[in-house]
């Protein structure tokens, strides 16, 4: 039986749920070279904010077992750069563009959204509201349940209900389903689980931070089992809120594990580092994996997990 | 290198070396301080910018920080 990859996120149809993973394949186009751009599922763009940025001072990457933790510092060109070259160079193409956006203030999220909510060919905003480069960890306004619902809903305020809206949390919280509950009573249509997990690590020989940002986020395979339980305890509290797990997916079958587990799509970053075309070949791997199983396409599997056995 | 070739009125091309997590110009890792045509210094990727830099281009007593100046750069404090 061949495989459906097609699915509805939010009222957003795309051909497959495999999605980049914000940060991960900066605005598309150095992938585009790796795969097509317009055939995966959607193009998650590095999170821009109002200012050109300059990030963080390097060594912004250290390896770590199964991962790696960086500590780029949402480096980018601005919102005026990224809405006149990237954007429209991604809509031209035919991709389907989920824009991330990243604020110090709910403000400059408002004034963000405001822009991109009107420029065409935009399909979804990934709110990121998660970020752990931050110099003041008061401003990861995802550690908050009334910190991250203000941003949402205020975002969600000039955001037109046809565009879906999808908030990005941090696992680094104690009680995850309080947060994912705010910001969807606070208007978002869709969360992303997870960003990075805050690491640091100490270089051996100088007994000092190895990053020039001293913390940074830890991404790939380590964390993949931490992602799968925050969508799995998210389904299980809110089963009709569209999911999006991100965190160490390589191969098809992770993918299908965050299926399994409740989301609705996928994100492919890290590995993208060692594989640029690891996000298509991941969608190739997944449809593979659900037609071996017999099944017809990705909605078959969401959840699934919640109804084997007693958990 | 740089300082060599300017004593003697020369140009110079350097190859940097920085530590890289993808090397295709995706992650923003392997970034140093380089000065533009329009004058204006940015943290640039040595993977797809570079690796080859005009010397006199580079922030070399800077590579490892954000020299102030640099668009986007923080007023205080870092990011």
């Amino acid at each position: 039986m061949p495989v459906d990859l097609s699915t509805d996120l939010a009222g957003l149809r795309l051909p497959n749920p495999v999605m980049t993973a914000s940060g991960c394949a900066a605005a598309g186009r150095e992938l585009d070279t790796f795969f097509d751009v317009a055939e995966l599922g959607a193009i998650v763009t590095k999170s821009i904010m109002r200012d050109p940025r300059s990030g963080r001072p390097t060594p912004r990457m250290a390896e770590t077992p199964s991962g790696m933790l960086n500590s780029i510092g949402l480096q980018g060109p601005g919102i005026d750069s990224f809405l006149a070259k990237d954007l429209p160079w991604l809509v031209a193409r035919g991709a389907r563009p989920v824009v991330s956006i990243a604020g110090g203030t709910t403000e400059e999220f408002v004034e963000l959204a405001r822009r991109v909510a009107t420029s065409p060919g935009v399909s979804a905003l990934e709110v990121n509201i998660s970020c752990p480069n931050v110099e003041n960890r008061g401003l990861v306004f995802a550690c908050d349940p009334v910190s991250a619902s203000g941003v949402v809903a205020a975002v969600r305020a000039v955001v037109p209900a046809g565009l879906p809206l999808f908030a990005k949390l941090t696992p680094d919280v104690t009680d995850l389903v309080s947060v994912a509950a705010s910001v969807v009573d606070a208007g978002a249509d869709g969360l992303v689980l997870i960003n990075t997990l805050l690491g640091l690590r100490i270089d051996p020989v100088t007994l000092r931070p190895l990053l020039g940002g001293v913390t940074g986020g830890l991404s790939g395979p380590a964390i993949r089992p931490v992602a799968v339980r925050c969508v799995w305890q998210v389904h299980r509290a809110m089963p009709e809120v569209p999911l999006i797990g991100v965190g160490g997916i390589r191969t098809g079958a992770d993918a299908l594990e965050f299926l399994a587990a409740g989301a609705s799509a996928v994100q492919v970053g890290t590995v993208t580092f060692n594989d640029p075309s690891a996000p298509m070949r991941v969608a190739h791997e997944l449809a593979d994996e659900l037609a071996r199983r017999g099944y017809a396409g990705p909605l078959d599997v969401v959840g699934i997990a919640h109804s084997r056995g007693d958990a | 290198v740089t300082a060599v070739a300017a004593q003697h009125g020369a140009h110079s091309q350097c190859a940097v070396e920085e530590a890289m997590a993808c090397g295709v110009g995706v992650c923003m890792t392997c970034v140093l301080p380089v000065d533009g045509d329009d004058g204006i210094t940015r943290m640039v990727r040595s993977c797809v910018e570079g690796p080859v830099f005009r010397g006199e281009r580079v922030h070399w007593d800077a590579v490892g920080t954000i020299p102030g100046g640099t668009l986007g750069a923080p007023p205080t404090g870092g990011h």
